[in-house]
C-alpha cells in the first residue's frame, strides 16, 4: 500500500474543520487511505522515512482509522474521538441509556425534542454517553444516524 | 480409572511429558488441569482509560480482581461468566481492554518495551502482545507489526484499531523474507518472535490442539523458529533486546532454539527474566541432546504452576562489539 500524504495545506484545512469540537492540536501524521478516508501515524517516521521504509515491503496499514472525508466535513472515528476525548468540548450529543443501547446494536436512533433543538445545524456531532465517545453523527429527519462500525456494535 | 474427555492426548504426548515432569504428582496435576477452562484475564488498554478506572466500571457488573500490584492492567474477571461475555461488554467493543490469558502476556513483560524505541513484532497476529507493546510505548516511537497470513492480519488490524494503537505500520509478509527486505533500512531496540508453535501450551482454551498434535509438525515448527530468529537477529541494536517466546513446552521449540541462538550468535547474551509468576528454568538434557546453557535464565511457564496456559519465554541482549 502506497502511502498518500496529505498536503500541509489539506492537514490545514482539517484542523481548521476540527477546531469547532474544540481540537486545537492533530498530533499525528495524516495519510489518506483511498479517496475518503483518513489514517492517523504516530510513528516516529517522517513521510521521506515511510518512502525509503516502504521499498520492497508489502504494507498493509499505517496507524489508525482517523476519520472519513465528507464533502466539506471531516467525521471523525470513534477511536479518533477517544483518542482525542482530552481536546473534545463542543458539539457534543448526549445519549439518554436508550438511545446508548440502540446506537450500540447498530441502529438510527430517534432523536429527542431537546437534540433536534441542539443539532440545527447540519453538522456531525460527537455522541457521548457517560464518560464514552461514540464517535461523530449527524442528524437526519429528527434520525441520530448511526455510523458504529459493524465490529463494534453490540450483538443482541 | 482415568476421566474420559471429548479431546484426550495422545500416548506419544503424554509420554513426553511425563518426561518433562517426572515427578508423579506434578504430572497428575498438569493432565488434569489442561482439561479445564482457563481463568478469565483481561488487559486493561492503557491507551485508552487507566486500570482504575476500568476496574470501577467494570466492579459494577463483575468480581474483578488486580492479582499483581506491579502490573496493574492485568485484571482477572473471578464472576462466572455466559461463553462470549467478555468481548460482547461495552467496554471491550470500546477498546478498553483485550481479553488475554495471563501467560500470553509475559512475553511484552519481559520485552519491557519503552516510549520512543524501534520495536517490531515479527509474528504479530491476532495482536494481543502489539496492543500490549503499543501500550507500553504510549503510542509514540515505531512499531511493525507483521504476519505472513492475510486472514490473520485483517483480525491484527482490526484489534489494532478497536485498541486505537496510532505508532503501528503493518505488514503483511513471510518473516524471513521481511527481515532480509529490512536489513541496512532500520534497526530495533526491541524485537519480539513470539514464533508459530504447536500450541501444547494452549490445551485449556484449544483443546482441539490435543488432536492437532504431532512429533512431525514439531521437529517442522524447529526449523522454522531458528529460520525466524536467525532472521530477526541482524536487525537488533547493539545493546537491544530479543524475547523469543512460543506457547508449547516442547523443548526442540523452546530450549534448542535458544541453544541455536547462543550457538550461533556469540553477541547474544541470555539475560535473566523476572516476571509475577511462578517460572521454572529450562531443561538441560532432551532425548540425545545437551543444553549446555544457563537454562535457570528461561523461563518454562506449567499451567498447574500458576493456573494458566503454558509458556515459554528466553530473552536476550546484544552486547556491543569490542573494539
Amino acid at each position: 500500500m502506497l502511502p498518500q500524504f496529505i498536503t500541509h495545506k489539506e492537514k490545514k484545512e482539517i484542523a481548521e474543520k476540527l477546531k469547532v469540537y474544540g481540537i486545537e492540536k492533530i498530533p499525528y501524521l495524516l495519510l489518506k487511505s483511498g479517496t475518503e478516508r483518513l489514517r492517523a501515524f504516530s510513528g516516529n517516521l517522517t513521510e521521506q522515512d515511510i518512502l525509503k521504509f516502504i521499498q520492497n515491503i508489502h504494507i498493509e496499514g499505517y496507524g489508525l482509522y482517523f476519520a472519513r472525508i465528507d464533502g466539506d466535513e471531516v467525521r471523525l472515528t470513534i477511536d479518533a474521538c477517544q483518542l482525542l476525548k482530552e481536546q473534545i468540548k463542543h458539539k457534543i450529543l448526549f445519549l439518554t441509556e436508550k438511545q446508548f443501547k440502540e446506537y450500540m446494536e447498530g441502529k438510527d436512533v430517534e432523536a429527542n425534542k431537546e437534540q433536534i433543538e441542539q443539532t440545527k445545524e447540519r453538522m456531525y456531532y460527537v455522541l457521548k454517553y457517560g464518560e464514552d465517545l461514540l464517535g461523530m453523527a449527524k442528524v437526519v429527519n429528527n434520525q441520530i444516524k448511526n455510523y458504529l462500525p459493524k465490529e463494534r456494535r453490540r450483538k443482541s | 480409572m482415568e476421566k474420559q474427555y471429548k479431546y484426550m492426548p495422545k500416548p506419544e504426548f503424554e509420554e513426553r511429558m511425563k518426561k518433562l515432569l517426572p515427578d508423579k504428582e506434578d504430572y497428575r496435576k498438569f493432565s488434569e488441569i489442561v482439561h479445564k477452562e482457563p481463568l478469565n484475564f483481561i488487559r486493561c488498554n492503557t491507551l485508552k482509560i487507566s486500570p482504575s478506572e476500568l476496574k470501577k466500571r467494570l466492579e459494577k457488573k463483575w468480581e474483578v480482581e488486580q492479582p499483581f500490584s506491579s502490573c496493574p492492567e492485568i485484571m482477572l474477571i473471578k464472576t462466572a461468566l455466559k461463553p462470549g461475555e467478555l468481548g460482547k461488554a461495552e467496554e471491550h467493543l470500546f477498546g478498553h481492554y483485550y481479553v488475554q490469558e495471563l501467560s500470553s502476556m509475559l512475553s511484552v513483560l519481559a520485552l519491557n518495551p519503552n516510549e520512543n524505541e524501534n520495536v517490531f513484532d515479527l509474528c504479530a497476529s491476532p495482536g494481543s502482545k502489539t496492543t500490549q507493546i503499543a501500550a507500553k510505548m504510549k503510542n509514540t516511537g515505531l512499531l511493525i507489526a507483521n504476519d505472513k497470513s492475510l486472514g490473520r492480519i485483517i483480525v491484527l488490524a482490526s484489534n489494532m484499531e478497536r485498541c486505537g494503537v496510532s505508532n503501528v505500520i503493518m505488514t503483511q509478509m513471510e518473516g524471513i523474507s521481511l527481515c532480509e527486505r529490512l536489513k541496512n533500512k532500520i534497526k530495533f531496540d526491541k524485537i519480539l518472535v513470539d514464533a508459530p508453535c504447536s500450541g501444547e501450551g494452549t490445551l485449556r482454551s484449544s483443546p482441539e490442539t490435543f488432536d492437532i498434535w504431532n512429533i512431525n509438525m514439531i521437529h517442522m515448527l524447529s526449523g522454522l523458529q531458528k529460520r525466524l530468529v536467525e532472521a530477526a537477529i541482524p536487525l537488533l541494536k547493539e545493546n537491544g533486546t530479543l524475547v523469543y517466546s512460543t506457547c508449547t513446552h516442547a523443548p526442540e521449540e523452546d530450549e534448542e532454539i535458544v541453544k541455536f541462538i547462543l550457538d550461533n550468535f556469540p553477541e547474544l547474551r541470555l539475560e535473566k527474566i523476572h516476571l509475577p509468576v511462578k517460572c521454572r528454568e529450562g531443561v538441560g538434557k532432551w532425548n540425545e541432546k545437551k543444553f549446555n546453557f544457563e537454562t535457570e535464565k528461561v523461563c518454562r511457564i506449567y499451567p498447574q504452576d500458576n493456573n494458566s496456559e503454558g509458556f515459554f519465554v528466553a530473552k536476550f541482549m546484544k552486547q556491543q562489539k569490542r573494539i
